[in-house]
């Protein structure tokens, strides 16, 4: 294990959380690049399957 | 009748690749011909699978007039209404590693192992057939494809490694002479075209798991095979089968018993996309199912000299390389264990169990199928397949072109009751990962993603075996291992740089699509909790209405007003 990471498990490094603010014009250009990404998550499920059944297993 | 001395004495051999080959057309009761045995890549597998550098085979036992229950469904479906004759019982052959070739020590060891005794090897008292004991293979009295049913130890059963997994597996009875033995591993059998199409053993071997519910059947290849259809894609027959089955076909084969399928094909995506490459896709899909232990079904393009064909494998395991201190990162600059995954395991019936498969570029596989092409000095052009090479062969020919397997599909039987898949979890977690990041920026670049789907008992233990420190937290322990959850759960934890685990955020896989599926967030350092929550539910107000943009924020807020232990 890191120092780095030791230090924070035996609370000599401490951990502060500063959850932003998000309902400003900046970061809500940010969250545009957020929402594109999970939107192509999504669309990963949908199968071609007209292509997908042009795969035949033969060997 | 013998006495054991003499059994033994009749029935063990030294192991030795050659002289073995030359014995199996025996046990095949000569069903093969011999010059066949050259073409069949299992042997050449199995040659390196129990060479001195892997499992060191020694020794094998020949158990004669063995009756297989995998061999006799499929001779009472099939083999039995030939004009042929073609024998009922098989030949069963027990591997052994040892330290000795000495067949007279060799023997010692193992009465003693029979009659239950432990022995003692460098002075310490040791099982026997743990320690020595590799598997067995059942030799079946049919032409060329003899290759029965399969028992292997797995690799990490000799050599644990912490960066190696085997999750597709479970414990096996053996009875060996009179003793009963469990050895963990997930059975092996070789495709038989005559009861089988060729996708029939990667699903056989998925249903070795499933079955462990009481509610799906370990079908043999001949009912599997009639549950893919009546006719094949082409019309044709199903049995003998020649024509080879459409990734449907394997879907109805595996729904049919009970299971349901997350399929997944890969194709070209736009440049500007953000979406991970397919074998980066592979290993996240591989890894966040692997939980559930059920083998997972890929479908990839083998070469075949000029050609390439369709061929499905059985991933059951998979291993990670190091995590570096600096972290890789995707498109969406987030940090996920899945893509350090750098090797899969997987049964392929046409080379043998838990076969080496390695990642390289984009949807490039690394398999035994791998092919060099090569020119020779008149220039005629040559195929080599690389896994018969020795190590030297394999750099002569390193700047040869190689042909790797193509990854094309991944069909994933689950069970009926998982019916949120990965993507959804995923798209949750990329805004986790972004509110997160932002909150705590002195750790934004250690921080790893682990998104897996697992029984809630499985990760009840976990959390009840997790300790940072000799101050073990048992009453934040308590508070969730107390809990009610669903039999499934989606599991997103994010740890530091993979060295501990950080916090685990904890989905109903058993919900219903397009709502709230988040159950609880789990703490793992104390105190960290405390300051999360009074930060986040002051940051709320100012970010209420952001449902549009980020709909994980609502949902995790309103969870925490409404259940007062949401934060665990």
């Amino acid at each position: 294990m890191t120092k780095e990471v030791q230090d924070i498990l035996e609370g000599r490094k401490k951990i502060t959380f500063k959850f932003v603010n998000y309902n400003t014009p900046e970061r809500k250009e940010e969250l545009k690049a957020v929402i594109k990404a999970q939107k192509e998550v999504l669309e990963r499920k949908e199968v071609d399957w007209q292509k997908l059944n042009t795969f035949i297993i033969k060997r | 009748m013998f006495s054991l001395s003499e059994y033994l004495e009749k029935n063990i051999f030294h192991y030795n690749e050659e002289a073995f080959e030359e014995e199996l057309l025996g046990y095949n009761d000569f069903k093969t011909p011999r010059n066949n045995l050259e073409n069949k890549y299992h042997l050449k597998y199995l040659s390196k699978y129990f060479s001195k550098e892997e499992q060191k085979a020694e020794f094998y036992l020949t158990e004669h007039e063995y009756i297989s229950k995998n061999y006799i469904t499929d001779y009472s479906n099939y083999y039995s209404t030939c004009f042929e004759d073609y024998k009922r019982k098989c030949t069963r052959i027990h591997f052994f590693t040892f330290y000795s070739s000495q067949k007279g020590a060799f023997l010692n060891k193992l009465k003693q192992g029979i009659l239950g005794r432990k022995v003692i090897v460098g002075g310490k008292k040791n099982n026997f057939w743990e320690k020595y004991y590799l598997g067995f293979i059942v030799i079946n009295p049919i032409p060329n494809t003899f290759i029965g049913y399969t028992l292997f130890r797995h690799y990490n059963d000799f050599r644990p490694d912490k960066l190696r997994e085997f999750w597709g597996v479970k414990r096996y009875k053996i009875h060996i002479l009179g003793n009963e033995i469990t050895i963990s591993t997930l059975a092996f059998h070789e495709q038989d075209s005559n009861v089988g199409a060729c996708a029939t053993i990667s699903i056989w071997t998925a249903f070795q798991i499933a079955s462990e519910d009481y509610y799906v059947n370990l079908k043999s290849p001949v009912e599997i095979t009639n549950d893919a259809g009546l006719i094949n894609v082409d019309g044709q027959r199903m049995f003998p089968n020649r024509e080879g089955l459409i990734p449907v076909a394997i879907c109805t084969a595996v729904t049919k018993n009970k299971l349901v399928t997350e399929v997944r094909d890969f194709y070209e995506r736009s440049n500007n996309s953000t979406s991970p490459n397919t074998n980066t896709y592979v290993k996240r899909l591989v890894n966040a199912y692997s939980g559930i232990h059920l083998p997972i079904i890929l479908g990839i393009d083998v070469p075949e000299n000029e050609k390439r064909v369709g061929h499905a494998v059985a991933i059951c395991g998979h291993k990670f390389k190091e995590i570096g201190r600096k972290l890789s990162k995707d498109k969406n600059g987030i940090s996920w264990k899945a893509d350090y995954t750098f090797q899969i395991y997987f049964h392929d019936d046409q080379w043998g169990p838990f076969v080496r498969a390695t990642f390289r570029n984009t949807n490039k596989l690394e398999t035994p199928w791998s092919e060099v092409k090569t020119k020779d000095l008149s220039g005629n052009v040559e195929y080599r397949n690389i896994f018969t090479l020795d190590e030297k062969g394999v750099k002569e020919i390193k700047n040869g072109e190689i042909n790797y397997a193509e990854v094309r599909m991944v069909i994933i039987p689950t069970f009926p009751k998982i019916r949120i898949p990965y993507e959804d979890i995923e798209h949750h977690v990329i805004g986790l990962d972004k509110l997160i990041k932002d909150a705590v920026i002195p750790l934004k670049d250690i921080l790893l993603w682990d998104i897996k789907l697992c029984y809630s008992e499985d990760f009840k233990k976990k959390i009840r075996d997790f300790k940072i420190s000799k101050e073990d937290n048992i009453d934040v322990k308590y508070s969730l291992v107390s809990k009610s959850l669903p039999k499934y759960i989606w599991v997103a934890t994010l740890s530091l740089r993979g060295e501990t685990d950080f916090i685990s955020f904890i989905f109903d896989a058993t919900g219903l699509i397009n709502t709230r599926l988040l159950l609880y967030t789990y703490f793992y350092i104390p105190g960290i909790k405390k300051g999360f929550v009074n930060s986040f539910r002051n940051a709320y107000l100012k970010n209420r209405g952001m449902s549009e943009y980020f709909d994980i924020y609502e949902e995790l807020f309103d969870k925490s007003i409404m259940e007062e232990d949401f934060f665990i």
